[in-house]
């Protein structure tokens, strides 16, 4: 009845390396059988290389044309090497909150560690690349053009600060997201199991309502697993286009 | 053709991109795992279980394997079979639209040609059917005309014809009331008249009758 229990990492497995523990669990299978769907997806109904696509193959091109134009659109024309990652991002992320919406499934994404870690990867590359490419000049992303001089004792630690925050309002938008929703459709659904259980008629017939509650909020679930892949993966395009760019 | 990314792209600027992407799994891993095990000093197993130190390494390791193969398997696989598919289309349909523009001009041509023809044998009927018309008027009012002399002479032929033949008869009278008067003069008076006296006379009678 504890609607955070869904939330628990349970050992499938134990895998012990370097001393450390990192057993396959219940989220690592979630993992996996995204990297399964996924493959699939993008792969065997892409099989016929028919001039018409079939229903699959649309689904997998459409998702192809979809990144490759959010990568153009909001990276540049310079950003086309980071777009088999970012397709790979955004295809993870979408497909670990879709599966999450499947009953008794496990949702990765609802953990910050996981979406700190790709955060903090993110975050990680694009400055790297930002210091490779520009060198020196890339400090100067902290103190926008046109700003008079005097302004910057109080600009840039407002900058650095707004940019040290990229990694955390990213992994936290997107475990919060997961994590409410998940809470929520639980909590619903342990009301109704608490209004038969009293085993009265009235409960029986109360306890529709928060099934009913239940059907909109899964339907909106599904609305947030797609929406907050797209901003994570969008985001993601614009912290490469300023790395690339330096606004 | 502009959207489609190419993945051959990638691999001319790839040393750098994949150097870069493993000194920031390791920054982030470092980064992550630090915060991982410091959370576990002082954070207990208890409330959120995305809380609890114990399971993070985990979590992050298998998010970096399953990450990976994903990756690698889209980056190898998959991304390249799908580009293929679409350039392959995209070249497919801007060839059968080239083609259809050429027919479509060639069709044109042939429409214009065809309308050109068209109006052409239209003028050149109008024309005969001018000409024709205009030819049967005049050879209509030539017979006509013919018609007409033809008519008027043959008519004063046969007036001439009945003059001829009224005189004639005019002439046969006067002889046979000459050749009358005579054989009645002989029978009657039993008197030898001269003819030509015979012939004076009646001349004048039939004067004086007319």
């Amino acid at each position: 009845m504890d609607p955070l229990h869904q939330f628990s990492i349970k050992p499938i497995f134990t895998v012990v390396i370097g001393g450390t523990d990192v057993s396959f669990s219940n989220s690592s299978l979630s993992m996996m059988a995204v990297v399964l769907i996924v493959f699939s997806l993008m792969t065997f109904s892409v099989k016929s290389k028919s001039l018409v696509p079939g229903r699959w193959q649309s689904l997998a091109e459409i998702f192809y044309e979809f990144i490759s134009r959010m990568v153009r659109d909001n990276a540049g024309h310079d950003a086309k090497p980071f777009f088999p990652f970012v397709i790979t991002l955004f295809m993870f992320i979408l497909c670990g909150n879709l599966l999450g919406m499947v009953p008794g499934a496990f949702t990765f994404t609802s953990h910050i560690v996981v979406t700190f870690s790709m955060a903090i990867f993110v975050f990680s590359m694009v400055t790297l690349l930002a210091i490779v490419k520009h060198g020196i000049k890339f400090l100067t992303f902290f103190m926008p053009h046109g700003v008079p001089l005097w302004m910057a004792p109080l600009l840039v630690p407002i900058e650095i600060v707004s940019y040290l925050s990229r990694p955390i309002s990213l992994s936290v938008r997107l475990f919060a997201n997961m994590m409410a929703g998940h809470t929520m459709l639980k909590v619903f659904a342990g009301f109704t199991i608490m209004m038969m259980g009293s085993g009265t008629a009235l409960g029986y017939a109360a306890g529709v309502v928060p099934v009913v509650i239940n059907v909109a909020l899964i339907g909106f679930e599904i609305g947030v697993a797609l929406l907050q892949a797209y901003v994570f993966t969008i985001l993601t395009c614009l912290y490469i286009k300023d790395a690339l760019e330096l606004h | 053709m502009n959207i489609i990314f190419g993945v051959a792209d990638y691999l001319s600027r790839s040393r750098l991109i994949r150097t870069l992407a493993l000194v920031a799994l390791v920054l982030a891993v470092t980064t992550v795992g630090a915060l991982a095990s410091g959370g576990g000093e002082h954070g207990g197993n208890a409330g959120l279980p995305q809380l609890n130190p114990s399971t993070m390494m985990t979590q992050i390791f298998w998010l970096i394997v399953s990450f990976l193969v994903l990756y690698f398997m889209l980056f190898g696989v998959a991304l390249p079979r799908i580009e293929e598919v679409l350039n392959t289309r995209e070249s497919r349909i801007s060839w059968d639209i080239t083609k259809a523009d050429e027919i479509r001009n060639e069709s044109n041509a042939v429409l214009a040609s065809t309308e050109r023809m068209l109006s052409r044998t239209q003028a050149q009927a109008r024309e005969i059917i001018s000409r024709t018309s205009s030819q049967g008027q005049a050879s209509g009012k030539l017979l006509m005309d013919r018609f007409d002399r033809e008519l008027t002479r043959s008519t004063r032929e046969a007036e001439g014809r009945i003059l001829a033949a009224k005189n004639a008869a005019l002439g046969e009278l006067d002889k046979t009331a000459t050749d009358l008067a005579l054989q009645v003069a002989s029978r009657l008076a039993a008197v030898e008249i001269d003819r030509p006296q015979v012939a004076e006379a009646v001349k004048v009678a039939i004067k004086q009758r007319n």
